[in-house]
Parts: C-alpha cells; sequence; structure tokens
C-alpha cells in the first residue's frame, strides 16, 4: 500500500501583487522520484520552501509524512534532507568539515556521524578531495559537496532544487546516478529541473508548473499520451520557399509546420508513416534537403501544448 | 555542541589578522607608553600658548608674564577677536588673559588681593585650568614672599625658583610616571578590542549568517533557539578571552594591578567589551558580506578611536569632532579614565559607563529591527 510522504493542498503564497503560487496541489507517494518541472520563476522553489516552512504561505495545507508541517516540527525536518540550488557551504571548513556539520545538524552522536560522514563523501566521490576548501574545488565537485552536505543524515525524504545547474556533464551524470542510487535504497525524492531531459532520465512522476499552478502531472509517457502531439519530422533544409511550408501543412496528420534557420518542423498527429510522406513530397518537388529524421514529443513539447510557449522560450 | 565547534573551526581561520591587529595593538600601547615615561620631556611637551593683554604694563604684570613664559608661548600682539576666538578654537592658545590697569598696584598695596584677571578659555579642557594655576601659584607665593618682607623682584626671583624645584620633583616622581602610564596603557585598549572582534569574531557571526547558511541550518531539525545560543556562548567566550588577555597585557605593560583605580579601569573594560559585542551583533544584522570584515575593522575601529579620544586627547579635537565623538561609547569609555585619573570613584564613572551600555544597547535594537525588517522584505 502506498504512502503519501507530500501532500500539498490548494497552495496559495502572494507577494504583494504577484501570485506565486496559486491554489497548487502536489502529491507525492513514498519511494518515489518526483520531477517538478517548469520555466525560471514558474513557483517550483517557492512551493519547496513552502515545504520546508521557509516560507509563510497565504493558504492552504501541507503534510509531510502524514503530518502538518510548520517551522518548529524538528522531528519531521529530520527524515528530510535538501540541497539546495545554491550551494551553500563555509569557505573556511574543508569538505569533510563542511559535511560534519550539516550532518551534525541532525546526529548529534559523533561515531555515528563519523561513519555517515565517510559514507556522504564515497558517494559522492569526494574521497580525494576531503581536504580540499571550497574554492579549490570545480563547480562539479562544489556541487557534489553541496550534494552530500544535503544527504549526510540520510534522510527519508531528499529535496533537490536544480542541483545540476551549470554543472559540467560527467559530473552531471555521476549527480544523476547518485539520486537514482538513493532512491534504490529507499529514500523518496523531489526532483526540481528545468533541463526536461534530466527529468524525463530520472523520474518515475513528473509534474508541470507554470505561474504557480499544477497544470499537467503523471508519468513521462501518460504526459506524451496526454497531448495532441504523436510525432515531429525534422528537416534540415535551406532556402524552403513558403509555399512548400504551406503545402506541406495540408499533408496527413500533419497539424502544424514551422520553418525557422533553416529547419522544418512538421507536428503530426496520429499516423504511422509520417516521414515517409514529407520524404516523398521533397521528392516529388525536386527538393534538395541535408537531412531528415524522426522524433517522438518531447516534455518541451507537452509543455509547449498545454501552455502555449516552450520551457527554453520562457528561460530566454 | 556543533555550531559552537564550528564557530571555533571558522574562527582558527581569522587567527592571522587577530595576531596581525594584537600585535599592531601591542606596538601602539608599547610606543604610547613609552612616550609617556620620558619624565620631564613629556611635562614640557604640554606647554601652552596664552595670548595676554597687558593693560598695567607694570612691575608685578611683567612680572607675572615672564613667569609664564618660562613654560608658555605668549602672543602679545594685538589681535581681533575673530583672530583670538580662531587660537582657541584650534588650541593654538589656550587662554586670553585681560590684565587691568591698576593691577600691579592693588598686589602691591593689598599683599596678594589684585585686581582679577580675565581668563578666557575653552569650556571642558584641561589646559585652560592649568594656565590659571599656574598663574595663582605664582601670585600667592610672590605675595606670601612680600609678607616674609622681601621686595616685589626679590620675591619674583624667589617663587620662580621654588615654582621650578616643585615642578621637578613631581616630574621625576615615579609614582606620577607610574599614573600615567596605566592609563596611557588601558586608554588604547579600546581600540585593541574592537579590532580584535570585527576581525576575528564578526567574520564568523557574518558566515554563519550569510543568508544561504542561514537558510540550510533553517531547515535542519536543530532549533533555531539552540543555534543561536551556542553562537551567543561561543562569541562570549571568546570576547572574555580577549578582555582577560588584553587586561592581563596592560597591566604586565603599566605595572599595576588589583589596585582599586585599576579595579575601575578593569569594570571601564568589561563594560566597554559588552557594548563592543553589542555592535558586532549589530553590525551582522546588516547582513553584510564576511569579506568585507577587514574594511569594517578598519573603519569603525580607526573612527571611534580618532573620534573617542583614543588616540588623541579629547580636547585635543576640533569642535564637529568632539561634539560627534560624544555620540560614541569610546569617548565615554576615555571619559571615565579621565574620571579615574582625577580620582573619581565608581559613582563618577557610572554615567559614562550607563552611556556606553545604552549606546550599545540602541544600536543592537536598531540592527535586529533592520534584520527583521530585511528578512521579511526577502520574503
Amino acid at each position: 500500500m502506498s504512502q503519501t510522504v507530500v501532500e500539498v493542498k490548494n497552495l496559495v503564497k502572494r507577494y504583494k501583487e504577484l501570485i506565486a503560487l496559486d491554489n497548487f496541489n502536489m502529491k507525492i507517494e513514498k519511494g518515489e522520484v518526483f520531477g517538478l518541472l517548469g520555466p525560471n520563476g514558474s513557483g517550483k522553489t517557492t512551493t519547496i520552501n513552502c515545504i520546508l516552512s521557509l516560507l509563510n504561505y497565504n493558504n492552504g495545507e501541507i503534510k509531510v509524512f502524514g503530518e502538518e508541517m510548520k517551522n518548529t516540527r524538528y522531528d519531521l525536518k529530520k527524515k528530510i534532507g535538501v540541497v539546495m540550488q545554491d550551494v551553500a557551504v563555509f569557505d573556511e571548513l574543508n569538505v569533510y568539515d563542511n559535511i560534519d556539520y550539516f550532518c551534525g545538524l541532525y546526529i548529534g552522536d559523533k561515531e555515528t556521524r563519523k561513519k555517515y560522514v565517510e559514507e556522504a563523501i564515497e558517494f559522492v566521490g569526494l574521497e580525494n578531495f576531503k581536504k580540499f576548501r571550497p574554492k579549490k574545488l570545480s563547480g562539479g565537485l562544489l556541487r557534489r559537496l553541496n550534494i552530500a552536505c544535503g544527504i549526510a543524515h540520510k534522510p527519508e525524504l531528499i529535496i533537490l532544487d536544480e542541483p545540476t545547474v551549470a554543472v559540467d556533464p560527467q559530473s552531471r551524470n555521476k549527480i544523476l546516478e547518485g539520486i537514482t542510487e538513493l532512491n534504490r535504497k529507499g529514500a523518496t525524492i523531489i526532483y526540481t529541473s528545468h533541463y526536461m531531459e534530466e527529468v524525463e532520465q530520472i523520474c518515475t512522476h513528473i509534474l508541470i508548473m507554470d505561474k504557480g499552478k499544477n497544470v499537467a502531472e503523471g508519468t513521462s509517457d501518460e504526459l506524451k499520451r496526454s497531448i495532441k502531439n504523436t510525432e515531429n519530422v525534422i528537416v534540415d533544409v535551406r532556402n524552403l520557399d513558403e509555399k512548400h511550408v504551406e503545402a506541406m501543412k495540408k499533408l496527413n496528420h500533419v497539424y502544424e509546420v514551422k520553418y525557422m534557420s533553416d529547419r522544418l518542423v512538421i507536428k503530426c498527429a496520429g499516423g504511422r508513416h509520417n516521414i515517409s510522406h514529407v520524404i516523398d513530397y521533397f521528392a516529388d518537388n525536386n527538393l534538395d534537403y541535408d537531412r531528415i529524421y524522426s522524433e517522438l514529443p518531447t516534455l518541451n513539447d507537452v509543455f509547449l501544448e498545454i501552455t502555449g510557449t516552450s520551457l527554453r522560450d520562457q528561460e530566454a | 555542541m556543533i555550531v559552537f565547534k564550528t564557530f571555533f573551526k571558522v574562527l582558527s581561520r581569522y587567527k592571522f589578522s587577530m595576531i596581525m591587529y594584537l600585535a599592531i595593538a601591542l606596538a601602539i600601547i608599547t610606543i604610547m607608553s613609552g612616550f609617556n615615561s620620558s619624565g620631564n620631556a613629556s611635562y614640557y611637551s604640554v606647554s601652552q600658548g596664552i595670548i595676554v593683554l597687558d593693560n598695567d604694563k607694570s612691575e608685578v604684570s611683567r612680572g607675572l608674564i615672564a613667569y609664564l613664559e618660562t613654560i608658555n608661548y605668549i602672543y602679545e600682539d594685538d589681535y581681533t577677536e575673530e583672530q583670538i576666538t580662531d587660537m582657541i578654537y584650534y588650541t593654538k592658545a589656550s587662554n586670553y588673559l585681560i590684565i587691568p590697569e591698576g593691577f600691579g598696584e592693588a598686589f602691591l598695596s593689598d599683599s596678594g588681593n589684585p585686581l582679577k584677571i580675565e581668563s578666557t578659555k575653552e569650556v571642558d579642557t584641561r589646559m585652560g585650568y592649568t594656565v590659571e594655576a599656574e598663574m595663582d601659584s605664582y601670585l600667592k607665593l610672590t605675595a606670601n614672599y612680600m609678607k616674609g618682607g622681601y621686595s616685589f623682584s626679590e620675591a619674583d626671583e624667589l617663587s620662580r625658583e621654588s615654582l621650578a624645584d616643585m615642578s621637578a620633583v613631581n616630574m621625576v616622581s615615579e609614582v606620577v610616571i607610574q599614573d600615567d602610564k596605566i592609563f596611557t596603557v588601558f586608554t588604547i585598549l579600546p581600540y585593541a578590542l574592537l579590532t580584535l572582534l570585527c576581525s576575528a569574531v564578526l567574520p564568523v557571526i557574518l558566515r554563519f549568517g550569510t543568508m544561504l547558511i542561514s537558510r540550510r541550518t533553517g531547515i535542519s531539525s536543530l532549533p533555531s533557539v539552540k543555534k543561536q545560543s551556542m553562537l551567543a556562548l561561543a562569541s562570549a567566550l571568546v570576547t572574555i578571552g580577549m578582555i582577560c588577555v588584553l587586561i592581563i597585557i596592560s597591566s604586565l605593560l603599566s605595572g599595576e594591578m588589583l589596585t582599586a583605580r585599576w579595579a575601575l579601569i578593569a569594570i571601564d573594560v568589561i563594560v566597554f567589551s559588552m557594548t563592543a559585542v553589542m555592535i558586532i551583533i549589530a553590525l551582522s544584522s546588516f547582513g553584510i558580506n564576511p569579506e568585507a570584515a577587514p574594511a569594517i575593522t578598519n573603519i569603525v575601529a580607526l573612527s571611534f578611536s580618532f573620534l573617542g579620544g583614543i588616540f588623541v586627547p579629547i580636547e585635543h579635537l576640533g569642535g564637529t569632532a568632539k561634539a560627534i565623538g560624544q555620540f560614541l561609547p569610546t569617548y565615554w569609555y576615555s571619559e571615565a579614565i579621565e574620571r579615574i585619573k582625577s580620582g573619581g570613584g565608581l559613582n563618577d564613572i557610572a554615567i559614562c559607563l550607563g552611556i556606553q551600555l545604552l549606546f550599545g544597547l540602541m544600536v543592537m535594537v536598531i540592527g535586529m529591527l533592520y534584520g527583521r525588517y530585511n528578512l521579511r522584505k526577502a520574503e
């Protein structure tokens, strides 16, 4: 039987005129890797801060492990580990002492703490950097230290707020593998990001936020199935005449065609051989192209279809 | 205990700046106390400028001026009122003396009860009173010699000799030198304390108070009150340690310990330390970057020290500087030292101690209110 770890009901948070969270709802079950996806400013971090009682909210209800979450619920806080978006460590302390401090905020016993700190260091692969101060670490290693500080006390619920921002691919993979490993060991994860690929890769349940609202949720496949778009045919072609763009809109199952920067994107709803129809059109009209391929819809397409704008457009 | 232990781990990163500022303070204390122990030289170095308008021009008035000239510098030109005000304001002269017509005649006839010499001086300065005391001593002694049957010229000569001998006896006395040394050494102590607190304790508190660390600690299972208590306890221990070290060093340098006035000075130091800690707490509420601590150390310690009469005696400060100085705890610390020096007891310095604490409380409350306002703004 599933157990609800976090439950957010009708959460409202206002900053004067701005409504950051607009009757927001969310339910996270034990053992899930829950992805909170949305563009910058969509309310992801505000939601996390409200769950952690770092922010007061105007209305709504937040329950963690079935109990109402308040700033003074230290018993509940003990079960939560947080990896914040910005690296929060002491510049004056080395890697070991930093993890020891943050672990020590939860674990009083010295021996247990020592064991946990060593395990956290091993988990994030910082064994060779124990005596290094944060300023001597690269961006990726610093992020790993930040994660170690958040998970060293072995929490049941781990909240990771955009932990891979400005991280090199190698460190990013290491972090994502680590999150999956933590989940395998029994931790429930809340993972916020605006990187769709990451969310798709590791999350078992995804919630898409926009303007403080829950706009869609489900597994990655469920979300993709919920939209009209089933396939995108992409053609890299130079100097394509507008009349061809218009003509392709009339092909079977095609509902939208866009031509920008020598790239033609043909969105299809249903149909089995959409790419063949496009290739045939190019052949019939003696048109040359560099490359043609087909893609299944991404979470960005889901977001685009639901909100009318793309995640990346909003970030820009 | 983790916050307490981490406080000291972070503090250890600032040991170099602590040692550096302690060395600077000790160097200043040593140099200043060294100047003070040079006996007669220091006595003559405090000679005043005196503007004299001699309306009498008698033998007595010339004798008095000649005596004053052996100790001070005499200005006898015709100065306008504005020039005289400027000379006193800029401490070029400490007194403006007007010797009335008939002064000599009255002195000789009344044997020691001359007409009153009008003396204008800046209020609240020792220098003006010193000149008046010199004048008074000379006139009384001369009058006494004359009562003994000496002529004015003989009495004048004998008085000068006596007063010169008295000065020499006073200045070479061991006790007098020691007296000045304890006050000189302890007067500089606030500078040492402020630099040490600002360069070591402040950056550590600021580090714990940075938004990211504070938030990260705030979401942990450690109650905020417990965290704050541990930080306060660690800060208090460090401050007490600093006070003890500074008092011991200062006592050793001055060669005086466990006397009544030493105890009064120690109370003044402790009260100032409490005020300094409150200033540090206030500064930490302003969300300053810990990297800015060295700049803050210099700004706070130097401005408080100069305006509060730590490096330069209060009476040597200009009008504006002196007016500003009165709002600083260092001024009242120095004032308390002055009162102890003049033989004052706990009752005499109580007001100075009270004002120091009041300043600290006021600054701390402002800091905390600002911190709370910032927190709300951040939300």
